[in-house]
């Protein structure tokens, strides 16, 4: 069997720019989530959930259509690998700022720079096994899209 | 002046803090950590105002609630938050941000010398003993040129010793709430005492005067008054400066009690520590009680005795040694001791 080496590429392409895109997106959403109370905040963890058990495939078939760019296929993959980014980088989160958050806060820090200089270099393990599974998502799943 | 007016469904506080010391004591789920929080605004009171030097931080009518960064509110949490990825220098330059580099690393070598951990500057949180480690986060938390130090006790460690607080003291002249549930540190260290029970304050003022001459029954109890008697004043003598009070199963002579009359239900307190014990065939003198031991307990320095009807005596192990073989037992509770509520 012989690989389809530009279709391997796009698909990687993909996967790529909706991780990164979905990593970008996840990261604040997740902090947001974390860090402050808000009104929808629980309705927001039940619709990434929802996108959670719907396959990229029928995120793809609805949204996308032959004419569009590959880059409108990475949007989709944005949807598609946002949950198991926020939901996988949440909990770390939770955790790193019940333990280092207050006491960075007393310490005159803003949300940024809590983020930068201390979650980011605590939490980066989990929140990279987020984004792998999030890129592998979207790989497997596009994979099907681009071979039907 | 530090002042925290707090009220929620778990609090009811009204808590002067001026500069010095102050040690919050209670026993858990008092809402000492409830209190600290709500004055380093981590968490919202339903009612109240807190005052953090001369700015209000807090107001529940009219809804000013500072966000923590902006309190100058010191913190120093129950849960070890020294940042694991980074040195002891780091950790303090964390906290000097808003200093130029020069000026930074001046204060950072300053606070470092002060707090004795010129050592360890280059150490990661991580090697260090937990003592070291809360006085590594005391020191960052004090970079900020705070105007109120927040600390919470250790959750199982007791790591805050008197050096420590000695260390503060010279290193911070504004007001200190210190959570600690060490007596002993309270009485050797602390400018000022309260105490919390039930999300109420139940004894406040100078430290040693409140362990010494406790104002309330939960006050004595919390600062390790424990045999509690209630009694009723049978006699007032103003003029040889006595008191008789009955109680159920004895009588006791006490110091004139001012203001208070012949008749009033008391509440009579002695430390255990303060209760002398005798061999039961001795002469009775003076508040001399027969009692039945009931059992025994060591103690790192003493042997703790505790007497039928609720009564306990600790005494020297070189004591305990003497009379262990007593036929009876007779305790005596010495009039100046006695504390009545």
């Amino acid at each position: 069997m012989t690989l389809n080496w530009p279709q391997v590429w796009l698909s990687l392409r993909v996967a790529g720019l909706a991780t990164a895109g979905a990593l970008v997106i996840g990261l604040w959403l997740g902090w947001l989530i974390t860090t402050r109370e808000f009104i929808g905040r629980k309705a927001t963890l039940g619709v990434l959930a929802l996108f959670f058990a719907v396959p990229v495939v029928i995120l793809a078939w609805v949204l996308l259509r032959p004419a569009f760019p590959w880059q409108a296929g990475a949007a989709v993959g944005v949807m598609a690998a946002l949950p198991p980014i926020v939901l996988g980088a949440r909990r770390p989160m939770l955790e790193l700022n019940r333990e280092y958050g207050d006491a960075a806060r007393s310490l005159g820090c803003s949300e940024w720079r809590i983020f930068w200089r201390v979650m980011l270099p605590l939490g980066w393990r989990p929140i990279l096994a987020a984004a792998g599974v999030g890129f592998v998502r979207v790989l497997a799943e596009w994979s099907i899209v681009a071979a039907l | 002046m530090t002042h925290a007016r707090i009220g929620s469904a778990r609090l009811d506080i009204d808590l002067p803090l001026p500069d010095g010391i102050t040690a919050l004591l209670g026993p858990a789920g008092a809402g000492k950590t409830a209190t600290l929080q709500a004055i380093a605004g981590f968490t919202r009171p339903e009612r109240g105002r807190i005052l953090i030097g001369d700015a209000i931080v807090f107001d529940g009518e009219s809804g000013v609630n500072l966000a923590p960064r902006r309190r100058r509110c010191a913190w120093v949490g129950a849960r070890d938050a020294l940042f694991p990825h980074l040195t002891v220098r780091q950790n303090l330059l964390f906290a000097a941000d808003r200093w130029a580099r020069l000026e930074r690393t001046r204060r950072v070598a300053e606070m470092l010398e002060r707090f004795e951990l010129a050592d360890a500057l280059e150490m990661r949180p991580g090697g260090l003993t937990p003592a070291r480690r809360l006085r590594v986060e005391v020191a960052r938390a004090l970079m900020t040129e705070p105007k109120v130090l927040l600390v919470d006790d250790r959750v199982g460690e007791r790591v805050a010793d008197e050096a420590l607080l000695r260390l503060v003291r010279g290193a911070f002249t504004s007001a200190v709430l210190w959570v600690t549930g060490n007596l002993d540190l309270c009485y050797s260290s602390a400018d000022r005492l309260a105490l919390l029970e039930n999300g109420r304050v139940v004894g406040y003022g100078p430290a040693r005067e409140l362990m010494e001459y406790p104002e309330s029954v939960e006050a004595a109890r919390l600062v390790g008054i424990s045999n509690l008697y209630p009694a009723t004043i049978a006699a007032l003598d103003p003029g040889r400066n006595q008191s008789r009070l009955e109680c159920a199963d004895f009588v006791l002579t006490g110091p004139y009690l001012k203001g208070h009359f012949k008749g009033d239900r008391v509440c009579v307190g002695i430390r255990a520590a303060d209760v002398r014990v005798h061999a039961g065939e001795l002469e009775p003198g003076v508040n001399f009680v027969a009692v039945n031991l009931l059992r025994m307990t060591e103690r790192p320095r003493a042997v703790r005795l505790e007497f039928a009807g609720g009564l306990a005596a600790e005494i020297s192990r070189e004591q305990y040694a003497r009379q262990k073989d007593n036929k009876g037992w007779q305790v005596e509770l010495p009039p100046a001791a006695l504390r009545v509520f």
